[in-house]
């Protein structure tokens, strides 16, 4: 650039930093104002800053089922809050509070050390304290400064123990999850879902805290509000379960390790999810004694058998096998297999249920009816694994079904790469019949496993299984419904579907292995006993699903470590659930 | 030749700045052991301050054996570097209230890649600004930049820190004044600069509008964003002619300020040393702004004239925008006080940007042939 740019350029810099100077003296300015001219006034207003945002938490969303039974709400309880600027002698004023509530003085201490708030920040240090720990500290006290008692609530599951899994719990945030979840607004000890829709629907139920600007006196006492936002309730959620099915559910699983579903297969609502053995998930609000965590634990009560839980699905797994033997043209619907009590293969003999008897002739429909092992044994042979493995996965066994519940898992679906490289042995023929008939290594879960039963119902069309039937904002009062989504279809003819159906309907009629007879309703099941490696001691499942033709319910009841020999022994169990459906929900034709 | 000749007026000014940060974070860590009994986090933000200065002044000397010429290969280079680094913060950056701000480096240390891209938009639109005419015309060189800096800032702007954002497309407007452009040209880029800010305004994401409308009537909001400015004002105010000393001071050791340590700064200096000392931090800017002028007077080469002149503009904008978000005459962005707020990133920033001005002065010479 020549010198005469140059210059102009200079020019325009000092022009710029003349500008520049200017505005800082503005600023200067300002600050005179400020600190000089109102100096003594800001003084005073710093002298007494107490002014306080105080924020108090806000109903969580009721939880209730189809019917509009509370299933958990909220009820009222005491909390204990300190304003650390307001303590004169922390070690006396919290020593108080540790002596009444019998919390240890230094836990106290950290929980107020760890807050990390501004000293007029309330800091919760004890929820849920009972009423004579309240009364006690109410009348203390105007001696305690700092030290306040304030009302709150804690979760409440009215019905006990129903819908355990379902539910979850909720509980005081983690330094994990406060780390995480600090910006959405959680502070330290603040209730949040920890299991079940409690935690899956957590930003629907949780509601929005109120804040209030408040001014305080020299003691930390609130004189005036000078603003205030009110506390805004959670949504309230409406569950696709009927509680009294759930019910139901339950008391047949009784004290036994298993699981009972109820699902609506042309919408994937469902009606019932049991799991037991359970727990009360109210044990998790007011502190759970050693005791009851030792048996919990010894017993798996909160383990969620219907959705976590993967087990070998025994004969209910015949209709993949049959699928795939039909679709691959391995086998039509007048096929016949004969079946001499079991087969040999490789010199080992593989024995049909009924082995020392036999079931002689067998076409697929009497194969589902009897639950012959023989006859599906030579069709997985036939068909062979890659073809078995291709249909397993096109039912989705080793995919989650995607239902709203937090811990889902898959059941498995092995395959002979999977086996070398895991036992360092070959796939033999013999483990493709096994899987056939749902032993060695495949395993489902029982969600999954009602999942395939409905989306046979529905001639392919699996519907996702969901609890969220609808969330209620607690000020209007509109309800926003849960669009049922399909999750899946098979790509399976029609024509198999109903072969394997006439089968199913076969099972429950007179002359199958369960009968299930529901006034005049036909219907679909299947039985499956899984052995365990114990000898005598079975997983038992016995699904269904009703009327045949138009399907409204499938039904699952499944019993680990079995307290049946045999899963035949389920059908009057099944038919209570069933019967309970249509007399409640009307039958073929009755209405909804 | 006279290539040891230092910029003294230039060099004292950023050393009592630099020492004036020291000392505020010193006594206000004095005023917290008064109040609260022990010293808490103002002190551990003067023994951190200590180490990067050591770290940024070494880097500061290290400079001075570098020829700046250099930076016209390493800008293009740098500014790569610097956009991959921007991008990645979006990804795996860290930062308050759901922005990615922060690349984490060690334990509480982390990298502002925003800080930094700074020098890196000087340095590449004064290489674009002095490439030879006759390869490039003004009108082009005038879309470079654009096309240089726009990327930078809509990555800023998404982390979010709109306030780094409306900085470096600041820096670079100032930079455009002093191109060799008409007055009509100046109006119509003027213009254009209207009319991006509109367009901004309606990109911008609630929270960002809300500081906005906070900034023009505090009042509105005192629950939120005005709370913070009003504690501000209040803390400022009440520190009076001479300030409220190491037994006065209770808004800054009681948090009624929020980030007093970095944003907020300004508010701290203003309770802790009243008007005295505020309006002396005002003069030691208006000091800077001076001593880089005459640096700028002195120089010949263009390029080292262009990175003068962004680096003055980043100084006044950055002190400007800060201490007026203070006492309630700008919106609250996150722009730090140069020298004066604790960061590491900002900090070596600023210090490496002093050292580029005293290079380009100290070698300005040798280009007189």
């Amino acid at each position: 650039m020549d010198k005469l740019q140059q210059s102009r350029q200079t020019q325009r810099f000092l022009a710029v930093t003349i500008l520049f100077t200017v505005i800082l003296l503005g600023i200067m300015a300002r600050l005179y104002f400020l600190q000089v001219v109102k100096g003594t006034y800001y003084a005073g207003v710093a002298e007494d800053n107490r002014l306080r945002i105080i924020s108090t938490d806000a109903p969580r969303g009721e939880i209730r089922d189809r019917n509009g039974i509370v299933l958990a709400t909220d009820v009222p309880s005491f909390d204990i809050v300190v304003t650390t600027y307001d303590l004169k002698n922390s070690d006396q004023e919290l020593g108080v509070v540790a002596q009444l509530t019998g919390a240890k003085l230094q836990s106290l201490k950290d929980t107020v050390k760890k807050a990390g708030v501004g000293p007029f920040t309330p800091i919760t240090v004890a929820r849920n304290v009972s009423k004579s720990v309240a009364l006690k500290l109410a009348e203390q006290e105007p001696d305690l400064p700092g030290i306040q008692l304030v009302m709150s609530t804690k979760r409440s599951y009215p019905q006990g123990t129903m819908a355990a899994h379902v539910l979850g719990y909720t509980g005081e945030i983690s330094d994990i999850q406060l780390e995480e979840l600090r910006a959405d607004g959680y502070v330290m000890k603040d209730t949040i879902g920890k299991d079940g829709i409690e935690l899956q629907y957590e930003s629907l139920l949780r509601g929005q805290k109120s804040q209030k600007l408040i001014e305080v006196d020299a003691n930390g006492k609130a004189v005036k509000t000078l603003q205030e936002k009110p506390a805004a309730p959670g949504k309230s959620i409406i569950l696709t379960i009927d509680a009294r099915l759930q019910k139901t559910c339950e008391e047949l699983l009784g004290d036994n390790e298993g699981a009972a579903i109820m699902m609506d297969p042309r919408n994937g609502e469902l009606l019932a999810l049991a799991s037991a053995p359970t727990f009360d998930p109210n044990k998790f609000i007011s502190g759970i004694s050693s005791e009851d965590w030792k048996t919990w634990s010894v017993k798996g009560s909160l383990f969620d058998r219907a959705i976590a839980g993967s087990f070998p699905p025994a004969s209910t797994f015949k209709v993949v096998t049959g699928t795939a033997g039909l679709e691959t043209r391995t086998i039509t619907d007048r096929s016949i297999i004969y079946c001499g009590g079991g087969l040999t293969v490789g010199g080992r003999l593989f024995k049909c249920w009924i082995w020392p008897s036999r079931h002689g002739n067998e076409d697929i429909y009497k194969a589902y009816a009897d639950s012959c092992d023989s006859y599906f044994f030579t069709v997985a042979r036939l068909t062979g694994i890659e073809s078995m493995d291709t249909y397993a996965h096109k039912f989705g066994i080793d995919k989650p079904t995607g239902i709203d519940l937090p811990g889902e898992t898959t059941g498995f679906v092995p395959t002979p790469q999977w086996k070398l490289g895991k036992y360092n042995e070959p796939w033999y023929e013999g483990d493709t019949m096994n899987m056939g008939i749902g032993q060695g290594y495949v395993l489902e879960t029982p969600i999954r496993n009602i999942s395939i039963y409905s989306s046979i119902a529905m001639n392919g069309t699996l519907w996702r299984p969901h609890l969220l039937k609808a969330s209620v904002d607690p000020a209007t009062k509109a309800e926003t419904q849960t669009t049922p989504v399909v999750q899946d279809t098979l790509g399976i003819s029609n024509a198999t579907l109903a072969t394997v159906k006439k089968g199913l309907n076969l099972v429950a009629k007179t002359g199958g292995v369960a009968r299930i007879l529901v006034g005049d309703i036909e219907m679909c099941a299947k039985t499956g006993t899984a052995e365990t490696g114990t000898p005598n001691l079975y997983h038992t499942w016995l699904v269904a699903f009703a009327p045949m033709d138009n399907p409204q319910v499938a039904v699952l009841l499944m019993f680990e470590n079995s307290p049946y020999e045999r899963s035949t022994s389920m059908a009057p169990l099944v038919h209570t659930m069933l019967q309970q459906y249509f007399d409640l929900y009307g039958g073929e034709n009755g209405s909804n | 030749m006279k290539p040891h000749r230092l910029p003294l007026f230039f060099l004292i000014s950023v050393l009592l700045l630099i020492g004036f940060s020291l000392s505020t974070f010193y006594v206000a860590s004095l005023a917290e052991r008064y109040t609260l009994g022990h010293f808490g986090s103002f002190y551990s933000y003067f023994q951190k301050t200590l180490l990067l200065l050591a770290l940024s002044l070494t880097i500061a000397v290290m400079l001075q054996f570098l020829n700046y010429r250099v930076f016209r290969y390493l800008a293009i280079p740098a500014y790569v570097i610097q956009t991959g680094l921007l991008v990645a913060v979006l990804f795996i950056g860290t930062g308050m209230y759901g922005s990615r701000r922060w690349i984490p480096i060690v334990g509480s240390f982390g990298l502002q890649p925003s800080e930094i891209q700074k020098l890196v938009i000087i340095f590449v639109v004064a290489l674009i600004l002095t490439l030879p005419q006759k390869r490039l015309n003004t009108g082009l060189k005038i879309l470079l930049v654009m096309a240089a800096v726009v990327p930078s800032v809509l990555l800023v702007k998404k982390e979010p820190d709109l306030g780094s954002a409306s900085l470096l497309l600041a820096i670079s407007v100032v930079m455009l004044v002093h191109f060799r452009l008409t007055g009509r040209q100046l109006l119509v880029l003027g213009l254009v600069v209207a009319l991006a800010a509109g367009g901004a305004w309606l990109s911008l994401r609630p929270y960002q509008r809300t500081r906005i409308e906070t900034f023009l009537n505090p009042q509105a909001d005192p629950l939120g964003d005005g709370y913070n400015v009003i504690q501000s004002i209040v803390a400022t105010g009440s520190g009076g002619m001479w300030g409220r000393g190491i037994k006065g001071s209770t808004q800054a050791t009681l948090s009624f300020v929020p980030v007093q340590y970095a944003d907020f700064v300004f508010s701290l200096v203003g309770e802790l040393f009243g008007f005295a000392g505020s309006a002396l931090l005002v003069l030691l800017f208006i000091m800077l702004l001076w001593s880089t002028f005459l640096v700028f007077r002195s120089l010949t080469d263009d390029f080292a004239r262009y990175i003068v002149v962004g680096i003055g503009a980043m100084w006044f904008l950055q002190a400007a925008v800060n201490m007026g978000m203070s006492i309630g005459l700008s919106p609250v962005t996150g722009i730090p006080l140069p020298f004066i707020s604790y960061g590491g990133s900002s900090l070596l920033t600023q210090v490496v940007a002093a050292s580029i001005v005293v290079s380009v002065y100290r070698i300005r010479d040798e280009l007189r042939f």
